[in-house]
């Protein structure tokens, strides 16, 4: 006696069913695969574009110490600027339109350890009257600065040890925390559509000597 | 509401008359207006020779980014100042599938790029207006509203876009064919229009949100977290981010970053998330044209509110959506360009007069006025109409 259900019809609705399901699945698994494999393997283009020329230009104009570099509008030393820095004519030195900015440049095997002077306009706003700054050099960082109002052109002194430059390649990346526009509003992490008038830090000059021995 | 079933007994010459006829008199008319307007405002400012000329006029802003691309493919190249751009501007800022077509129709266009471009954005907006009203009578909604919706498309300020070589009028048209496809439960023809939305650019994997919530409305939620029980209805919004993702792809090969589209936004458009409010308050209190960007943009979340009135829950949640991402990036730096194409907010109002001729009619008239307003200062490259 059948119940009149044909089972061979139902079967292969559910076997397509779960067909497509299995499909899409595999789809789903594979974005989020492809997501982490690009998330791991992915790096800022233009970062390393820039960091690349004004690595390729050190390389070919390796720096001795003491340097003494000047930035600013037409300044030659600006090639050694990677990454998020602008010169413009109408505010001396270079400015900082991004939280991250790169000064790469090539020395030849330091003896001692070094200290890198960077002399700077730390930009604050009325919302933020204290701006934080990290230096980090080939991926160690070596401290962090409040800036801000008496003290905002004082300049940063980063002692680095010369196992960290070993190899006399130097990456120095300028980390800020706050991000303003140059007439005092306060813009967050953000820079309001593309007014170019932002900065973080103005940075005029840069020198490196061989730090005293302790 | 009852979904619209296109009669089978009338003739195709009554469905020509009663709906391709007026739809295509709304955009050859609007087109027509503005682009007279505009050509007006360029002969009397003085301009001469080439750049008195229609379409170069027509390519503003973004439009040489995506010719470029549509020209010469990608590029890490950055312009910077010396050309007018930004530090940290490049062609990764945009997506793919516009410049792709537009690519496609040049060699018919006798090489010539920039008409290439025109000609398919006037396409796309046609198109877009035959899908937006076909959605409003999906909805259920009678002839006046699609009508009514398909004419304040045209009219809408700065309109002028649709007919410019952007991406607008693409996004619009793929838009609505997804979701209008989803709608008639034709989940493989959504999937792939959602897929192509997404490579036009990324905010399209919004329509995720939309589909989302509509399967919620109209199975429940339990249903929606056993999608192994109707897989076919989940096409689309896995199909969504295929587009999206293929470009991340190409971006790795090409530079070494699938997140180029994002490095270049922060780095040369200043894109960075905000909270929605901040940026508010930032450009309410600016006290310049973005004072008024920000009071528009606000107006039109006000406007919006009209979808939950009609029990719009999907198209309510994607346009709310989309005005948040707006909000949360770099801010509203446009006054009306981006809430052009959230065409769900317009046939909930487009519904709201419909019943009132006169108002309908006075609404109209204030749009293309505004619109023609803004086709000027587009001709003249200002600002508001960025």
């Amino acid at each position: 006696m059948g119940t009149g259900i044909d089972h061979r019809a139902v079967k292969p609705s559910a076997a397509r069913r779960w067909t497509s399901f299995a499909a899409l699945l595999a789809l789903g698994v594979g974005y989020i695969a492809a997501y982490l494999f690009f998330s791991a393997h992915s790096q800022n283009f233009l970062v390393v574009q820039r960091n690349g020329r004004a690595m390729a230009f050190g390389e070919t104009h390796p720096a001795t110490s003491p340097i003494t570099w000047q930035f600013g509008q037409n300044s030659p030393d600006n090639a050694r600027l990677g990454s998020g820095w602008l010169a413009a004519p109408s505010y001396p030195g270079v400015r900082l339109l991004t939280q991250d900015g790169w000064i790469v440049f090539v020395t030849g095997r330091p003896d001692t350890d070094m200290l890198l002077r960077l002399d700077a306009l730390v930009l604050t706003t009325q919302a933020v009257p204290r701006n934080t700054i990290e230096v980090s050099i080939n991926g160690t960082s070596l401290g962090s600065w409040q800036r801000g109002g008496a003290d905002a052109r004082e300049p940063i002194e980063v002692r680095v040890p010369r196992s960290l430059v070993a190899d006399g390649q130097w990456h120095v990346r300028v980390h800020v925390d706050h991000i303003g526009s140059i007439f005092g509003r306060d813009t967050g992490a953000a820079r309001n559509g593309q007014d170019l008038l932002l900065l973080a830090i103005g940075l005029r000059r840069a020198d490196s000597s061989n730090e005293p021995a302790r | 509401m009852t979904a619209y079933v296109m009669p089978q007994n009338d003739s195709v010459r009554h469905q020509i008359r009663d709906v391709l006829v007026p739809l295509v008199a709304m955009f050859l008319a609007s087109r027509l207006v503005l682009l007279v307007l505009a050509s007006m405002t360029l002969q009397l400012s003085g301009a001469h020779g080439a750049n008195s000329s229609l379409a170069p006029m027509l390519c503003r802003w973004d439009c040489e980014w995506y010719l470029g691309i549509a020209q010469h493919g990608y590029s890490t190249y950055e312009p910077g100042l010396a050309y007018g751009h930004a530090p940290g501007e490049t062609t990764f800022g945009f997506y793919p599938l516009y410049p792709l077509i537009v690519r496609f129709f040049t060699p018919l266009m006798g090489g010539d790029v920039l008409h290439a471009g025109i000609l398919v954005s006037n396409l796309c907006f046609l198109a877009a207006l035959f899908y937006v009203y076909l959605y409003v009578r999906e909805l259920g909604l009678n002839r006046s509203v699609g009508l009514l919706t398909a004419c304040m498309l045209c009219v809408f300020p700065q309109s002028i876009v649709f007919s410019a070589p952007l991406s607008e009028s693409i996004f619009l048209l793929l838009m609505a064919a997804a979701m209008y496809h989803f709608r008639r439960e034709q989940y493989l023809v959504a999937g792939i229009a959602a897929a192509l939305l997404t490579a036009v650019r990324p905010n399209g994997i919004l329509f995720i949100v939309f589909a989302g919530v509509l399967l919620v409305q109209q199975h429940g939620l339990r249903a929606v977290l056993a999608p192994w029980r109707m897989p076919e209805k989940f096409v689309p919004i896995v199909l969504a981010p295929l587009g999206m993702f293929l470009f991340l792809t190409y971006c790795y090969v090409a530079t070494g970053d699938a997140f180029a589209h994002e490095s270049t936004e922060s780095i040369g458009w200043g894109w960075a998330f905000v909270p929605p409010w901040e940026n508010l308050l930032e450009q309410l209190h600016s006290g310049s044209v973005l004072a008024l960007c920000a009071a528009i943009s606000i107006s039109v979340a006000l406007c919006s509110l009209l979808l939950l009135q009609y029990g719009m829950y999907a198209e309510f949640a994607f346009c709310i959506a989309s005005i948040l991402l707006i909000w949360c990036g770099q801010g509203v730096v446009s006054l009306f360009r981006y809430w052009m194409i959230l065409f769900p907010i317009w046939i909930a109002v487009a519904r709201s007069v419909a019943v009132r001729p006169m108002g309908a009619t006075l609404l109209c008239a204030l749009l293309g006025m505004i619109s023609g307003v803004i086709a000027c200062a587009w001709a003249l490259g200002s600002i508001i109409a960025l």
